[in-house]
């Protein structure tokens, strides 16, 4: 990736992520929302790219992008005659969520204020992270890979049973 | 030896056996856990004893542990037991008497309806006394000393649907709790400076760490002996003693005299070593068993509830082990308890088959002439009056000189203490023969309808009074004093346990005066005790009807007397009517006001804060999440902002 | 770069239980309707050989492939913790689902997910592996909470749990994110190595040590990250109810202790004081709140809120001391809790399809039930603190603890929320011997054998702790110096 051309990029992507966010949560018709989920997601896979990321960034494209966004489509689709309606997206909360947004904005920048930044420049990037994931998962991370499986067994075997016909 | 631990424990099953399983039990059943748990505690102490008799003097300390019980850092508290020859004469004591009074129980409670939950109580309180003088350190023996109040608390209310005699029960609780709360206090001191709650260690230990009659020991030994005034009935909480009558009849022979009371000279006992140490605490308790002696004795004189006398009377002679405690001499203290365990157990007994002969009957007045009708009881109870009262050859006599003797002669102890002791003694004969007088001689004063019930007692009554009025006679001979040409084999035997306290405070065998000295002051007793004792035969058998003249004679005197110094009453207009006014007042204003007030106030902002809130009630999901988040903002910003 | 030594003995316990739960599920579909029963049976017995392998792996403290997975003795305490409490759950359960007519197999293979789940937190000290335990139990519990899937409240507690808890892991990754961004480990040795010492603590590493908080936090029903727990408390089946007082409490503070304890402690200024008022917060919310609940499954959870409040205290401490007593505490109080779901389970399979979970049901119990109101009775008090019960030790050492560091405000409080505690437990032993029922009263089902085994062992194991509290606090101090 050219260096000079990258913050300009990275501006860009992070300009599309909050706006799209933005609009997720906003937007009245819930079949645009997930349209712009999906923008969403897909410009978090750019700024991923951005940071040398690719096979991460390539997961978030296949699964977000690819998969689970499609599957919520789907999901509205099926479902009648949610999409087209306005649902509320906004409520009486609206306030205090303000307030305590402004809260945590204020801490969180209070916070970054404070922070000596340790950057550090001479971390190799290697060329294929596909290769070294991949190695790291068989290896170091072996415990945690095998257990994932079991996460997402239990969670497999808990939908069966939410939705299963009594 | 090996086997002590067993000694509380088995009269624990016979608790669980008949607590559980006693409604279903036939009574034969019923008597034969309770007696046989006890018989097998008494055989386990007769065992033990002889086996630490055949221990060198020095080595005759035992300790078992059962097992570590509080474990965690400095604190360390077993359920571990102690056998010395203090303890071993404390088992003996608790389980003989408490066998034979139990084996009494089987004829006296033989018509009451809850006849297993009495023997059930029973158990539980054998359990915790066994405890209570076995124990190897503090915090276990409150257990015990917990466990014996609560089953007192139980018995004295044991007839609960008679107001006075749960009222009698919450009194003695509420008393004792005053007490305890020294105890605890004391034993949290002591662990505090010390380090420990073991016996051994701390009597190690104290010497080293205190400074001899410093602040320290003597708070704690003061504190130590509040609770041994609380259990053992002494000015100024004995008020709850007498009203412990109210309980059936064994167990006022069995809890509040023969042993449970005498805890408190136990305990005092067991910590010679501490109150050796503070000779400021020595004074006091010798004062206040002085001043309870004779106090408790003058309202013994007038009256007339045949059980109140001999609770007053426990009282007097509690007074004088807390003397002989006093004045440093812990072995004449014991000697003392044993006897006085005897012959008041026999004269509670006594007086229980007299009772029951009368069909519930209390009251002297309303008795007489029961001479011929009761001879057994009658025979055992002259022996056991003749022993209270000090009469030569039988037990109480020996004790109870050697604690005169002791209050002369010891270094501690001072001629005034001689005088009061020697008055009480004269006041205790006169009482005793004064009851004997009322109830056994002279005209019969009750009506034919009870004249028709008059029965001398069964057997399983009447062979418990013979064996204990025996070991009247001849439980003071193992004490013979070598005055009397005896060996004093009993308190040769508990000297190791008070030889580390005898050593602190300076205490030389065999000094004092010479035996000239004690032979004199043994007959000036002796010989007032008898002029008394035909002071009482003068207006209660030989000019009977001038008696309630007589008494009436003593006017102001006699009317303080026989109201028992109005003590009650001071009690109720000073301490318990402020107490139940303020709580009263605590709870109108107070509960109501402030509690209530704080309840419904909060109520009332919460009411408040959900109208103001109503915004965020819409969801209630959405709400935890906002209070979540609230939380999280919160935690992350305090790391934040106070960096 | 070679794959790593495994040694399997070690890995045992676990192994055992997730295998079981995989041949459990596996065998659902091939048993008839009538016969799903089979699986409880299959589950407990599967447990009992875990449990069986926990025994055998005690005092070994090692570890394998390459320190992902400890097996200290700390991760057997607590592992034996969880296969208990699974199994009184399992045997409390059998009967409660068959009268709820809700005899579904998948129900116990969830519950060894579960139990799986909640071991593997345990054994480890690495943020990845723990939160993967943690997501383990979390997912089988939100299926668990709304098992009853016919009621409305429960199906309302696995959505309110759910969305939460969702919530909460959004917290937890990130805290571990934060953590793995400044000191490029997950081990806690590692972060601590990386961080102590530094001069300036990196803002990033506060961030994330209290995100961490904030999720474990959540887990444990800490003021104010509760709100879930009552919700979800009275929804749940009550056989679950009890497990999750009991299992999934132990091992969000297993894995706290592990994190904070040792960890962050130290390097991240004011966590103890932060840590104080949450402990404080907690403890006096859930027992003020709890004052005032007529459902006795709701006020169990504000009593499980404060719970946490007093095991709290053990983080504040941080001494290993404080920590033994936290596991202690820990042990005794999900004895008590399950013991006390089981008569509370009980109770509620009186009832077809709404729930006798009011506190007035229980009204006149011990009169017709003797056995049960003294065993339920047992139970309060052992919650309420009374000697001599296991609930009463675990108070007592881990108050010590505090006190012998100089904790004495924070145990004054502590003392004074036990004692306002006593007043709604007693509450509950007032209603079953003291008051006569008005009208008809509830019927409550006589004692089907497994139930009456597990309430006996939950009984004995109640009164021996509080009895003999020696062998389990020796125990449970090893296993916290296996663990440092």
């Amino acid at each position: 990736m050219d260096s000079a051309i990258a913050p300009y990029l990275f501006y860009l992507f992070s300009f599309v992520v909050v706006v799209s966010g933005l609009l997720v949560v906003t937007l009245r018709d819930i079949f645009h929302c997930a349209l712009f989920l999906i923008l969403c997601l897909f410009s978090v896979a750019g700024i991923y790219v951005l940071l040398g990321a690719d096979f991460i960034a390539a997961v978030q494209v296949l699964l977000y992008v690819g998969a689970i966004a499609v599957l919520m489509i789907f999901a509205i689709m099926l479902t009648a005659k949610v999409s087209g309606i306005g649902i509320k997206q906004q409520n009486e909360q609206v306030p205090i969520a303000i307030i305590t947004t402004v809260a945590f904005v204020a801490i969180a920048l209070y916070g970054l204020g404070k922070t000596i930044w340790n950057i550090k420049t001479d971390v190799a990037i290697p060329d294929n992270t596909t290769m070294a994931i991949g190695k790291l998962l068989m290896t170091t991370y072996v415990v945690p890979f095998e257990i994932v499986s079991v996460v997402l067994l239990a969670a497999l075997i808990g939908a069966i049973v939410i939705a299963r016909r009594n | 030896m090996e086997l002590i631990w067993l000694i509380p424990l088995v009269p624990l099953a016979g608790f669980l056996l008949n607590g559980l399983f006693g409604k279903s039990f036939s009574k034969p059943v019923i008597n034969t856990i309770a007696c046989g748990s006890v018989a097998l505690s008494f055989l386990l102490s007769l065992n033990a004893f002889f086996g630490l008799l055949r221990l060198a003097p020095e080595s005759r300390s035992f300790e078992y542990i059962l097992f570590s019980w509080i474990p965690s850092g400095s604190l360390n508290a077993d359920v571990g037991f102690l056998l010395d020859p203090l303890s071993a004469v404390m088992i003996l004591v608790v389980s003989g008497v408490g066998l034979l009074i139990h084996v009494y129980s089987i004829g006296y409670m033989a018509h009451d309806e809850d006849y297993s939950r009495f023997f059930t109580y029973m158990n539980l309180f054998m359990a915790s006394m066994l405890v209570l003088v076995l124990a190897n350190n503090f915090v276990l023996m409150y257990v015990g000393w917990e466990g014996v109040g609560l089953c007192s608390y139980l018995l004295i209310g044991f007839w609960y649907e008679k107001r006075s005699a749960t009222d009698a029960g919450k009194k003695a609780f509420i008393v004792n709790r005053i007490g305890d709360f020294g105890f605890a206090l004391g034993i949290m001191l002591l662990f505090w400076t010390v380090g420990s709650v073991h016996f051994a260690t701390v009597f190690n230990l104290a010497p080293q760490q205190l400074a001899y009659g410093g602040g320290i020991i003597t708070a704690a030994t003061l504190l130590l002996f509040l609770g041994a005034v609380g259990k053992s009935a002494q000015v100024p909480l004995y008020v709850w003693l007498p009203d412990a009558m109210e309980g059936p009849t064994p167990v006022s022979a069995l809890i509040h005299a023969a042993t449970m009371v005498t805890a408190g000279v136990y305990m005092v006992a067991r910590c010679n070593v501490l109150y050796m140490l503070a000779p400021t605490t020595l004074l006091v308790v010798a004062v206040v068993g002085m001043f309870t002696a004779f106090y408790a004795a003058t309202i013994g004189l007038f009256q007339n509830d045949i059980k109140r006398v001999l609770a007053y009377s426990t009282i007097s002679q509690l007074g004088y082990m807390f003397v002989a405690c006093g004045v440093a001499a812990f072995g004449a203290g014991i000697f003392h308890l044993m006897t006085h365990a005897f012959f008041k157990a026999l004269l509670f007994l006594g007086a229980g088959s007299v009772i029951h002969a009368m069909s519930g009957e209390q009251d002297m007045r309303r008795m007489g002439g029961l001479k011929s009708k009761l001879p057994v009881t009658y025979t055992t109870m002259i022996i056991a009056t003749l022993a209270i009262s000090g009469i030569p050859l039988f037990s109480g006599f020996f004790s109870k000189d050697e604690i005169l003797w002791q209050a002369f002669s010891s270094r501690f102890g001072s001629p005034l203490l001689w005088v009061v002791g020697l008055l009480t003694a004269g006041l205790t004969a006169f009482y005793m023969f004064r009851l004997i007088y009322l109830t056994f001689f002279g005209q019969r004063r009750y009506d034919d309808h009870a004249a028709s019930h008059v029965h001398e007692s069964p057997r399983v009554m009447t062979v418990p009074l013979i064996i204990l009025a025996v070991l009247s006679v001849i439980g003071g001979y193992v004490g013979l004093p070598k005055a009397l040409l005896g060996g004093a084999w009993f308190e040769r035997f508990l000297h190791p346990v008070f030889a580390k306290g005898a050593e602190i405070g300076k205490l030389a065998e065999g000094a004092g005066e010479s035996h000239a000295t004690e032979y004199v002051l043994m007959l000036a007793a002796v010989a007032f005790v008898v002029l008394m004792i035909f002071t009482a035969k003068r207006y209660y058998l030989d000019r009977a009807k001038d008696s309630e003249q007589f008494e009436h004679g003593f006017g102001g005197l006699y009317k303080l007397v026989y109201n028992k110094y109005y003590i009650d009453e001071l009690y109720d207009r000073v301490i318990v009517n402020p107490l139940v006014k303020g709580s009263n007042l605590l709870w109108q204003k107070f509960d109501v006001l402030i509690i209530d007030g704080f309840f419904n106030g909060a109520a009332w902002l919460a009411g408040q804060w959900a109208i103001s809130m109503r915004k965020l009630q819409t969801g209630m999901v959405r709400s935890y999440a906002f209070v979540f988040l609230g939380g999280a903002i919160f935690v992350i910003g305090y790391l934040i902002l106070s960096r | 770069m070679s794959f790593p030594n495994v040694d399997f003995a070690l890995l045992s316990p676990s192994l055992i239980v997730c295998i079981t739960a995989l041949l459990t599920m596996l065998l659902v579909p091939f048993l008839g309707e009538k016969r799903q029963v089979v699986v409880a049976h299959l589950s407990w017995i599967g447990l009992s050989i875990a449990l069986f392998a926990v025994s055998q792996q005690i005092g070994k403290n090692a570890t394998t492939f390459g320190g992902m997975f400890l097996g200290d003795d700390f991760s057997q305490f607590f592992s034996g913790i969880f296969i208990v409490a699974a199994m009184l759950t399992i045997f409390t359960s059998i009967d409660y689902l068959r009268r709820k007519e809700n005899e579904h197999g998948e129900y116990y293979p969830l519950i060894l997910f579960a139990t799986y789940g909640m071991m593997v937190m345990a054994s480890s000290s690495n943020l990845l592996v723990i939160f993967l335990g943690l997501e383990i139990m979390s997912v089988s519990l939100y299926v668990l909470a709304g098992f009853a899937r016919t009621e409305l409240k429960s199906t309302e507690a696995a959505i309110k749990y759910f969305l939460l808890g969702a919530f909460a892991t959004g917290f937890t990754v990130f805290g571990i994110a934060f953590v793995y961004g400044v000191t490029g480990t997950f081990d806690v040795a590692g972060i601590i190595n990386a961080a102590f010492g530094q001069s300036n603590v990196d803002t990033f590493l506060i961030i994330g040590s209290a995100l961490l908080l904030i999720g474990f936090g959540f887990k444990v029903a800490a003021v104010p990250f509760h709100m879930w727990a009552p919700d979800a408390y009275e929804g749940a089946p009550s056989p679950i109810t009890g497990f999750m007082s009991a299992g999934p409490k132990a091992a969000a503070f297993a894995a706290m202790l592990r994190i904070f304890s040792v960890g962050f402690g130290s390097t991240v200024p004011h966590l103890q004081t932060l840590f104080w008022i949450v402990a404080v917060a907690t403890m006096t919310v859930g027992n003020i709140i709890a004052l005032r609940q007529n459902n006795i499954k709701r006020m169990l959870a504000f009593s499980s809120i404060a719970h946490a409040g007093y095991i709290l205290i053990a983080l504040v401490v941080g001494t290993g001391e404080a920590s033994s007593a936290a596991a202690l505490y820990l042990l005794a109080y999900a004895l008590t809790n399950l013991g006390a779901f089981m008569v509370i389970a009980l109770v509620d399979s009186g009832a077809k399809h709404d729930e006798f979970t009011s506190i007035d049901t229980y009204t006149g119990l011990a009169r017709k039930r003797p056995f049960l109101g003294l065993a339920l009775t047992l139970f309060m008090l052992s919650l309420a603190g009374f000697p001599p019960t296991a609930g009463f030790m675990g108070k007592f050492v881990l108050f010590k603890a505090a006190v012998s560091q100089g904790f004495y405000v924070l145990i004054v409080i502590a003392v004074l929320n036990s004692l306002v505690s006593v007043f709604y437990y007693l509450r509950v032993v007032v209603k079953m011997f003291m008051t006569e029922p008005d009208g008809q009263p509830v019927e409550v089902p006589a004692v089907p054998v497994f139930l009456m085994v597990a309430l006996a062992f939950a009984v004995a194991a109640v009164l021996l702790i509080g009895v003999y509290p020696q062998g389990w606090f020796n125990f449970a101090g090893l296993s916290i110096l296996g663990a440092n």
